[in-house]
């Protein structure tokens, strides 16, 4: 089914982006949704109130994304560790307080209706076939991007920077330079995504972008395995996959969400005892 | 200006709750070293078995309030036994353990979902007419008191236990150095998983008040375990008083901060807090 | 064996488990009749999944109550946990693999994400949902009082009182947003005057500061613009905080658990003139309905009716639903007298109401 490919689709390139800053750099970030969320708003803002096409509006919340990332990635510098993490839910949680109450730009709890689909030679995207198909190129095009960055020699800084923080300090290198730079790299593609989500589901509101959909984000690239671009897909894959197919194992009626629910959880915490290195994981947590 | 006594309270009243969840986060944590998404999910546990227990089966409160409090802290144990021991042995990393409780944290959610529907419940009988009191020019309910007694109660419990007990002795050796703890001979698993025990316990009986005072639902957990964390971190992490200093002073920057800005933004307060504290003084106020 | 290995035969074996109760779930059809099939997207999971399940009580109430029929109906009950993305897939998979005829929404938020597919797909879409934007197209509809109609009783009644300072709590969520901006759009150019507007979160529960705050304004009347559980907490809070000032509200008190909270409060609601649907609602689940519920029980049965207006050899299609849908003047539902207008909107009128003794009674005009 198109819809699902398409969902898989954005959660890949979601994934793959924000395993360059976890997997590979060792940045425990659980704010990706906000800049998801940048670029979805950024979208629906402009296809709905102006005449900027999508490819425009894509790129402007890519720049939006870099900047707002930027400067937060500069406060989270700053920070280690677990306390890392904690700065990342905080700017996570004030982002989406923005989203949804600067009313004036977001419309607020009332959310974002009737976000066209790109526009381009005039074929109709409107079919999910067609805008499969669109979504996967770019799919295609941030994989073989995030794979030149991690085999390039900025790449293997990353995971020097990962692996000791102090020692490469020591070797000369400026530490913050390379953790910044990836940092607004991963925020450009997930704004990408977000651009992307909007115009297929025509509606945005900020419930879509908050702390649990970073954490989700968070959930497929560690299932599917850190530091590693395929293993990304195939995490984004199983997880928007699996709730589809528990609705059709026939659970009691009345309990059947909770009961999907619980197995998803269990799964995740079988995976952990026996897997943890995810499904295809090269860097063991 | 009558609304300062009012704010001053509440402040005070948000904070006692939020002392109750930073001691139990914080002695896991100081054990633990990793960010138990779960420890949540114990307050609501607290919350229904409370509800089970005097509600439904109608037993005394204080008896009801005593079994859920247990059961609670075996839940805890059961689950460091069950899924975090396994992984520590592993030399699991902390992203993975913190994996494995959301998936903790889901699974107990869903159950208790599954056992008693998602519905918002009360705990307490005589819901919107409790005896309130006045306090220098605000009022304060009978269950908010009791809530702040509690606070008090346990943190001293929690103070006498860790500074005056071969236990204790234990427990922040563990904290310290979870090594060099094992080398001089204590059994870390033993001690923590009774760390566990106690930590979830208070997380429960945190739960049960608030039921009392607001009511339960089973994601009740997971705003109050964040706002714990933030009042961990705040207030210096790993330490008892550094805990409770950054809970009050949430609180307060919570209540004060809605009082020149409007009530939509109280989360982001929270976290705006947080970050500050993370920039200028990530030890927290009180390094150790 | 290697580790992996067994990790592999593990997952095939999952899936082909997961496979054998899929296709044993479905089991055999009967060819014989095609049922209308009539699917439902509503959060079954999460905090509000009390009103998910209050909706889908309802429609399997409406179901069990239908007289016989000329077609059979069928209902699927699909949980969205209100996040657009599982709106969409759940949306997804009642019209692809379901073959939905009918879909039943709750919320302005999974509404607006079906709108577009259910136009697209020619599939027939009734939103409980304040979000006019929910009915754009031919085959969508909404059934719930638009906050226009409510808020011009509601101003009415203000007036009628000699109320002219209004304070107001409200929750930051679609449908408060919606009422309140109507609200405010209306009272210009009437003497009354909203003194205090406090906002709050979704989800939050501790409104004491907030209250504080409104404490020093002089309203003559709170309006409370929350549904369960804020709703109760708050004025709960409210009591304790010393407050004796009369609330009021729109669409909420009936619903709420603790009707004693509003003894003696007036209110507007979607007007009920036989309390028929309360009851046997009650006498089915044990609970008091929930928001919403009402509208899923007449929406089924609106949609029932004008299938079987339908004369056709094959099963109707949506696109005929439609026709007769919009053809319906003076359908007797729970929630009064309804008509569905040009726009798809069932119009229902609102009323003022007020509880006296634990009950809800109408106020007259």
């Amino acid at each position: 089914m198109e819809h699902l490919a398409i969902l898989f689709a954005i959660y890949a390139i979601l994934g793959m982006s924000l395993n360059l800053v976890v997997g590979y750099t060792g940045l425990l970030s659980v704010t990706h949704a906000a800049f998801y969320g940048i670029g979805a708003y950024t979208t629906a803002i402009l296809l709905t109130k102006s005449d900027v096409g999508f490819f425009s509006s894509l790129i402007l919340g890519i720049i939006i994304a870099a900047a707002v990332s930027f400067l937060i990635g500069i406060v989270l510098s700053k920070l280690k560790g677990d306390y890392y993490a904690l700065g990342t839910f905080g700017f996570n949680t004030i982002i989406f307080a923005v989203f949804l109450n600067w009313q004036k730009l977001t419309r607020g709890p009332l959310g974002i209706p009737g976000v066209p689909k790109p526009e381009l030679f005039g074929i109709n995207f409107a079919n999910n076939f067609n805008f499969l198909v669109l979504v996967l190129i770019f799919l295609i095009l941030t994989y073989f991007a995030s794979r030149f960055v991690v085999n390039s020699s900025f790449g293997r800084v990353l995971k020097a920077i990962r692996e000791d923080e102090t020692a490469i300090a020591v070797f000369g290198y400026n530490a913050l330079y390379f953790k910044l730079t990836i940092f607004v790299i991963s925020a450009a593609m997930a704004a990408i995504a977000g651009s992307f989500f909007a115009s297929y589901v025509t509606f945005i509101d900020s419930s879509s972008f908050q702390l649990a959909e970073s954490m989700f984000i968070l959930a497929i690239i560690i299932l599917g395995g850190l530091a590693n671009l395929r293993g990304s897909i195939l995490g984004a894959l199983f997880l928007i996959l699996l709730p589809e197919i528990l609705r059709f194992v026939g659970f009691p009626s009345g309990i059947e969400a909770q009961m999907r629910q619980a197995v998803y959880g269990i799964i995740l915490i079988l995976l952990m005892l026996y897997r943890p290195q995810g499904l295809i994981g090269e860097y063991k947590l | 200006m009558n609304i300062l006594p009012q704010l001053i309270l509440n402040g005070i009243i948000a904070g006692a709750i939020y002392t109750l969840v930073t001691l139990g986060f914080n002695l896991i944590y100081g054990a633990t070293k990793f960010f138990n998404l779960a420890h949540g999910v114990m307050a609501a546990i607290g919350g229904y078995a409370m509800f089970y227990f005097a509600k439904t089966l109608g037993l005394n409160v204080y008896i009801a309030v005593i079994l859920g409090v247990v059961l609670v802290g075996l839940v805890g144990f059961g689950l460091d036994k069950l899924i975090y021991r396994p992984l520590r042995k592993r030399k699991a990393s902390n992203m993975v353990l913190f994996v494995a409780s959301l998936g903790a944290m889901t699974t107990l959610q869903a159950v208790i979902a599954i056992l008693f529907s998602s519905q918002f419940k009360t705990l307490s009988q005589n819901f919107g007419t409790q005896k309130f009191f006045i306090i220098f020019g605000g009022t304060v309910t009978q269950t908010q008191l009791v809530i702040l007694l509690s606070a008090v109660l346990v943190m001293a419990g929690l103070v006498v236990l860790l500074y005056k007990t071969q236990f204790g002795r234990a427990v922040r050796a563990i904290s310290d150095d979870e090594e060099a703890a094992q080398i001089i001979g204590i059994d870390t698993n033993k001690i923590i998983g009774y760390v566990f025990f106690i930590g979830s316990a208070i997380a429960g009986l945190t739960g049960i008040l608030v039921g009392f005072d607001v009511g339960i639902e089973p994601e009740m957990g997971s705003n109050l375990l964040l706002k714990g964390v933030i009042a961990s971190v705040v207030g210096g992490v790993g330490n008892i008083y550094g805990g409770v200093l950054g809970a009050f002073l949430l609180g307060f920057a919570e209540n004060f901060g809605i009082w020149k800005i409007s009530g939509e933004w109280k989360d982001a307060i929270a976290f705006a807090l947080l970050i500050t504290f993370l920039i200028f003084r990530p030890r927290g106020i009180m390094n150790k | 064996m290697s580790k992996s290995i067994k990790w592999v035969i593990g997952i095939v074996a999952v899936v082909v488990v997961v496979a054998i109760g899929y296709f044993v779930s479905r089991g055999p059809k009967e060819v014989s009749e095609v049922p209308i099939k009539i699917g439902m997207v509503a959060p079954m999971t999460g905090d509000l999944a009390f009103m998910g399940e209050g909706i889908r009580d309802a429609i399997l109430l409406a179901k069990e109550n239908m007289s016989s029929t000329k077609y059979t109906y069928e209902v699927i009950f699909e949980d969205d946990q209100l996040d657009p993305k599982m709106t969409a897939s759940a949306v997804n998979k009642l019209i692809s693999v379901d073959k939905a005829d009918v879909i039943i929404s709750f919320s302005s938020v999974t509404g607006n994400v079906i709108t577009p597919i259910a136009e697209q797909n020619e599939v027939v879409h009734f939103g409980i949902a304040s979000d006019p934007n929910v009915a754009i197209g031919k085959f969508n509809f909404i059934h719930w009082t638009p906050p226009s109609e409510e808020n011009k009783v509601f101003i009415e009644e203000l007036q009628r009182r000699g109320i002219k300072k209004l304070g107001v709590f409200e929750s930051n969520a679609q449908g408060a947003a919606a009422v309140m901006a109507d609200l405010q759009e209306r009272l210009k150019g009437t003497d009354i005057e909203i003194v205090t507007d406090q906002v709050f979160n979704f989800g939050e529960k501790d409104f004491r500061s907030i209250i504080a705050k409104a404490k020093n304004s002089e309203a003559e009347i709170y309006l409370l613009m929350a549904f369960s559980p804020e709703l109760e907490i708050l004025a709960k809070q409210m009591k304790e905080a010393g407050i004796n000032t009369p609330l009021t509200s729109i669409e909420s008190f009936e619903l709420s658990e603790q009707v004693a909270l509003f003894e003696g409060d007036w209110y507007v609601n979607a007007a009920d003139p036989t309390g028929d649907f309360a009851d046997k609602f009650k006498t089915k689940t044990g609970k008091n309905p929930t928001l919403g519920a009402a509208n899923g029980y007449d929406i089924f049965n609106l949609v029932v009716a004008a299938t079987e207006k339908i004369i056709s050899s094959t099963k109707p299609t949506p696109d005929q639903i439609v026709s007769e849908l919009m053809n319906i003047k003076d359908f007797s539902g729970a929630l009064g007298n309804l008509s569905i207008d040009e726009d798809g909107l069932v119009v229902s009128k609102a009323a003022i109401r007020m509880i006296k003794d634990g009950q809800p009674v109408s106020v007259s005009e």
